[in-house]
């Protein structure tokens, strides 16, 4: 029996947690992603919009006189420098080709060409953010107007301002948001897992129910169901399996009730046809002495009618121990025995010893039912004796825990097809033979009879040709665990049976 | 690159009546307001305005500004990198005499203004405007021993600037 089990790779607990996994992370990732790129705009731009402004006062408040003394102007960058706001800045002053800056060197080489020209042309502030060698920063680009008079319009007085401005911790900030965003994904997908595995649980632990159930039902307990709980689909499933036992207990249990009813019918029929059966054999005998003295047709009249009461006789004989078997009521009565002087014994009873070649290697002692073993061999001889050939071969031999009895004949064999069957009731191979001397239920009486015996029975058509039946029967009797009574190993022979005289049915 | 709002406003410049403004070109061949400090002698009583403006303020007249211009930037200028356009002549004597009029300034000049370039020009008129005029918002006429220009304003124009 295959059970999916619970650590199936890629079973629904594993999937549940990954796609629990999967959302959780595509929606760290995304919010992540969404809050790095407003943090970081915001960030940025708070900074750069800070930088401006306080660039822009810091460069009102400083009010150096046309025509540029550069050492006044020096100190005036120094001053600008000292109060930069948001990080430290350099000041960089142009004015014509004078160079002053608050840093080591006069010109700076991160100012790009643009915002020059940007500065010098355009009548309004301009800055750029430049990385360079790796390091992010901030220029702003200021030209200085003047008024012409006091409180007059302003035209460009040539002297432009510079800030330069290193961004790093914005940069910083930015790493950090983006450390604390992987920080947190990671925890939050451990978290994740929580519910991914209650959510796995809760869906399978009606399906493991379910499979519990459907096991047992299929073990035979029929009286299975599952507690239902909860409205969801797996309660419905539930509901439908649970409907679905009863209805299924209830047919088989029907199917009992017929199944009983019909085996004890035919045990009530052959019990009543015993009794009038009796009285019938008991005139037969005197018919079969009287109808010498009858004319011919009258005799052959009175000798058919005594030999089928007797057929008649066998036949209900057979029917009642076939409903012993069903009834279960059939028991061993076991003795020690040595299986040549029983086979010899169960051949000479019936007058075969002639007729059969036995090959029966003495000392082999088991314990079986005389009289079943009686019927086992008998039957089996009988059926070869009657419908394959002579010269039929009976065959003792031990192997592995077993008695092994092998009947064999020199017929045509079994047919292909007929070969499933032969150990059905009533089961005739050949439909035009259908009056035969046996009952048609020999083999199947045998192969009852090695089943409580807990052996096998098995038919095949031997290599050389004719019908061959093995049977094994386990030296310490049913118990010793030789495999339930599953019914016979029915084996097709190798041998083709062509013959439409096919053994079929056992003579008894 | 990203424009960043108004640029910072200053008051840069000496008081008008104590200096002249030139307009010289910068290295980038722009042009540049340059104050130049003057020596305002003492007009006496200052109480009582001067019955004769025009003589008064001689120092600070346009014939002067053009006169200062011609005669080129100083040395701490020219150390900045200003200079004057290449067809202006550095002959201070080439002014001859400014007159304001109500809607016009008119400058005579001892040399060939049709040969001066378009820079050039606008330094002379420029300098003449702001001389002439607060704002600078007077039309300049140019006039040379080659004729007469169509007047022109300076390409500088004051912008409103917020008061502080």
């Amino acid at each position: 029996m295959k059970i999916p089990g619970a650590s199936a790779a890629f079973g629904v607990r594993t999937r549940l947690v990954l796609a629990f996994l999967l959302v959780a992370a595509v929606s760290a990732v995304t919010t992540a992603a969404l809050t790095y790129r407003e943090a970081r705009s915001a960030v940025l731009e708070r900074a750069q919009d800070t930088a401006v402004a306080s660039f822009r006062e810091e460069v009102e408040r400083f009010v150096p006189g046309l025509p540029l003394d550069l050492e006044a102007v020096r100190w005036e960058l120094y001053d600008i420098a000292a109060r930069s706001k948001p990080h430290p800045w350099i000041v960089f002053a142009e004015y014509g080709s004078t160079r002053v800056s608050s840093g080591d060197r006069p010109v700076s080489g991160v100012l790009t060409e643009d915002l020059r020209r940007a500065a010098r042309t355009a009548p309004h502030g301009s800055f750029q953010r430049v990385v360079k060698d790796g390091k992010a920063y901030l220029t702003i680009g200021m030209p200085v107007m003047t008024r012409v008079v006091a409180g007059g319009g302003a035209v460009p007085s040539g002297l432009i301002l510079f800030a330069v401005m290193p961004m790093t911790n914005e940069e910083t900030d930015i790493d950090a948001l983006v450390t604390a965003a992987r920080d947190g994904a990671l925890p939050g997908l451990a978290v994740a897992l929580v519910p991914a595995l209650f959510a796995a649980r809760s869906v399978l632990r009606p399906v493991r129910e379910l499979r519990r159930a459907a096991d047992s039902m299929g073990g035979g307990r029929l009286d299975a169901r599952i507690a239902v709980r909860g409205r969801d689909e797996m309660a419905d499933l539930a509901r439908t399996f649970n409907s679905s036992a009863a209805r299924l207990e209830h047919s088989v249990q029907e199917l009992r009730d017929a199944g009983a009813r019909a085996r004890r019918f035919a045990s009530d029929v052959s019990h009543e046809l015993r009794t009038p059966l009796a009285g019938m054999l008991a005139v037969t005998d005197v018919l079969d002495e009287e109808a010498a003295t009858l004319d011919p047709d009258t005799a052959r009249a009175v000798r058919l009618i005594s030999a089928e009461t007797g057929k008649l006789a066998v036949l209900v004989e057979d029917l009642m121990e076939m409903s012993r078997f069903d009834a279960r009521a059939a028991e061993l009565t076991t003795d020690e025995v040595d299986a040549a002087e029983a086979v010899r014994r169960s051949l000479s009873g019936r007058k075969w010893q002639d007729r059969v070649r036995a090959e029966l290697p003495e000392g082999i002692r088991i314990r079986l039912d005389p009289r079943r073993f009686d019927v086992i061999v008998a039957n089996l001889v009988g059926n070869a004796l009657h419908h394959g050939a002579e010269p039929v071969t009976v065959r003792l031999s031990s192997r592995a825990g077993s008695l092994i009895t092998e009947v064999r004949d020199s017929g045509p064999g079994i047919a292909p097809d007929a070969l499933p069957h032969v150990f059905d009731r009533f089961y005739k191979a050949d439909a035009a033979r259908s009056r035969s001397s046996g009952s048609g239920l020999g083999l199947a009486i045998t192969q009852e009879n090695v089943r409580l015996h807990g052996g096998t029975i098995r038919a095949q058509n031997a290599p050389g040709g004719g019908a061959l039946f093995t049977v094994e029967l386990p030296f310490d009797g049913p118990a010793s665990g030789h495999g339930a009574p599953d019914g016979p190993a029915t084996a097709h022979g190798e041998g083709p049976g062509t013959g439409p005289h096919t053994s079929t049915e056992a003579g008894a | 690159m990203v424009a960043a709002g108004r640029p910072p406003v200053g008051d840069l410049l000496p008081p008008r009546d104590s200096r002249v403004l030139l307009f010289f070109l910068s290295p980038d061949d722009e042009l540049l307001p340059v104050p130049r400090i003057v020596d305002v002698p003492w007009q006496g009583d200052s109480g009582s305005p001067s019955p004769d403006g025009e003589e008064a303020s001689e120092v600070l007249s346009p014939l002067t500004a053009v006169t200062a211009l011609l005669d080129g930037p100083n040395k701490a200028e020219r150390k900045a990198g200003l200079r004057n356009a290449p067809s202006l002549p550095r002959e201070a004597s080439a002014a001859d005499r400014v007159v304001t009029g109500a809607s016009t300034v008119e400058v005579r000049l001892d040399l060939r203004v049709r040969r001066l370039s378009a820079p050039a020009r606008d330094q002379l008129v420029c300098t003449a405007a702001f001389a002439a005029h607060t704002q600078g918002a007077l039309p300049v006429v140019l006039i040379g021993q080659d004729g007469r220009l169509a007047p022109a304003h300076c390409s500088l124009r004051p912008v409103p600037a917020p008061a502080r």
